[in-house]
């Protein structure tokens, strides 16, 4: 596997899983302040 | 008086059937060879610009229409102005049609994994989709009913409608809460496995290799829209109905749609390079290029797969079993979402009791997917799903965005409520992104989809074949959306309907 391939499929996945981990954190954080269970404020 | 409507048990519950509608077939079989199709490693820069430019946007609008105005996709519309309900009832058309033929899929999915037990397909798995499974006919000809898809069709009907009848939070969300950890298990195992067969970084290195040229290629970014636009389950009624369950506070729209839509690439990625790896091994094992086994669509899932199961040195059976049954939970959990906006419509639109929308709408889909399960069947769905995507999905997509941006002007209206509801503020970003980038680029794949169909009739049919039942599908979608917009509303009192405002 070519090093380009290797660094452009590292660079994908840590941008989509990062922004995924991010954002889902992001939500169980602020939730925190509405609800005793983080994630079931609704 | 406040209406009472349904409501998702939890926010993880209304995240992983939003999420559940999104990850379907289109994210294991068409993403990958887009992508290998379109510059390898260079499609993916194009592809997180649209998924940052149009796919979160679209996602962040239907969610504030769906939970501003309380509806399915027409009430709400009709709510939000009352020339707008055809939109709704459009893209409930474009989920009848949709589902008629996706459902069939998933039987074929269904038939496949009970296959792997035996490697039914033997040598060449070509010969027994076509000429043993199939018995495909000729254009023109019905062939008649195949029990091997009827039968599995018909159960995939009854869970769905099971699962409908069930309620937004005793089914479709229970549903969910099965089919998504099952998905990512079963996928989860299955890339693992791929990625450490002999040959997989050939197919990885097909798959990632950048071909930088290929960005000065305006086809390239077109085609990275395309596929976050068929992606998402943007433009067709989905969002809209799944938001209207969202409760009024704390439904936090804008962070919600940054998990669906980086979820839905996570998978996608994934989904990536589990089919690379096994389509390396498989090019490694035949002594060929990759280029030469790269495959998407039906020909990847039920010609490429079964002869990477047969190739595989041991567990083929269950690598086998492992595939098929991820394509049937992706599959099913797109099915329940597509066919629960339009029982939701019919529900809010002639007062019909849920069991009752269900059994009667429901059960008029599951009747006409009949078709596809004759001998006809796998042709027919080949055209009327490139219709029905080209000009029935991208189209009501692209006219709901200029109708609410540019005609309607209620962009501002929708950023404010979903600013009152969400922890994450909008910022310009997002008005311009619906403003100018997605009608410019949704444009150009309609464009582009127009111009191919009026130059070369799809894949060599005839063309009467393909005006009756590829034109005729997307037409079927906007008439259904013109007849159910004439009738009138069964309370028309629940459309003088004041948007409440969250301090």
């Amino acid at each position: 596997m070519s090093t380009a391939a290797i660094v452009t499929m590292v660079i994908a996945l840590t941008v989509v899983w990062g922004g995924f981990a991010v954002s889902l954190g992001y939500a169980v954080v602020r939730s925190r302040g509405t609800s005793a269970v983080p994630g079931r404020d609704t | 008086m406040v209406e009472q409507r349904e409501e998702w048990g939890s926010r993880a519950g209304f995240l992983l059937a939003a999420i559940g509608s999104a990850v379907g077939l289109g994210n294991i079989w068409r993403f990958p060879y887009v992508a290998y199709d379109n510059g390898g490693g260079a499609f993916l820069l194009p592809y997180l610009i649209a998924l940052l430019t149009a796919g979160i946007p679209l996602l962040v609008l239907e969610y504030s229409i769906g939970h501003r105005f309380r509806g399915s996709a027409p009430l709400a519309m009709r709510r939000l102005h009352r020339r707008a309900e055809v939109l709704g009832w459009w893209q409930v058309g474009v989920c009848f049609v949709i589902s008629s033929y996706y459902a069939v899929v998933i039987a074929w999915a269904v038939a496949y994994t009970g296959f792997s037990f035996d490697l039914s397909w033997g040598d060449d798995p070509e010969t027994f989709l076509f000429d043993s499974y199939w018995a495909a006919s000729e254009p023109w000809q019905l062939g008649g009913f195949r029990l091997g898809v009827l039968l599995p069709l018909v159960a995939i009907w009854l869970i769905t409608l099971g699962v409908l009848a069930g309620g937004v939070r005793r089914g479709v969300e229970r549903a969910n809460r099965i089919l998504i950890p099952l998905l990512l298990v079963t996928f989860g195992v299955l890339v693992v496995r791929a990625v450490t067969l002999p040959g997989a970084t050939a197919g990885l290195d097909a798959l990632f290799s950048p071909d930088w040229s290929a960005l000065t290629d305006s086809s390239i970014w077109v085609s990275a829209y395309g596929q976050i636009f068929f992606s998402l389950s943007v433009g067709f009624a989905i969002m809209i109905t799944y938001a209207s369950y969202l409760p009024r506070r704390g439904a936090d729209l804008t962070t919600n749609a940054f998990i669906a839509g980086f979820a839905n690439s996570s998978f996608e990625l994934l989904a990536g390079i589990g089919v690379f790896a096994a389509i390396g091994f498989l090019a490694g094992a035949q002594a060929v290029a990759v280029d030469e086994v790269a495959a998407g669509g039906v020909g990847l899932a039920f010609v490429v797969f079964p002869a990477i199961v047969s190739e595989l040195p041991a567990f083929n059976r269950l690598f086998g079993v492992l595939f098929f049954a991820s394509l049937v939970a992706a599959g099913l959990s797109s099915l329940i979402s597509i066919t629960e906006a339009s029982t939701s419509a019919v529900m809010d639109k002639f007062g019909w009791s849920r069991r009752r929308a269900v059994a009667v709408f429901g059960g008029a889909t599951a009747l006409t997917s009949l078709v596809f399960s004759t001998g006809l069947g796998p042709t027919l769905l080949d055209v009327v799903d490139n219709f029905v995507n080209s000009f029935g999905v991208a189209v009501v997509g692209l006219v709901e965005v200029i109708a609410l941006a540019w005609v309607l002007r209620r962009l501002g209206e929708l950023r404010r409520h979903a600013d009152q509801v969400s922890d994450l503020p909008l910022g310009r970003w997002w008005t311009v992104a619906l403003v100018a980038v997605t009608p410019l680029l949704l444009g150009a794949v309609t464009l582009g989809n127009l111009r191919r169909e009026l130059t070369e009739p799809y894949e060599g049919l005839p063309t009467s074949f393909l005006a009756v039942f590829g034109w005729g599908a997307a037409l079927l979608a906007l008439a259904i959306g013109v007849a159910f917009t004439a009738r009138p509303w069964h309370d028309p009192s629940r459309l003088e309907f004041t948007p409440e405002e969250i301090a």
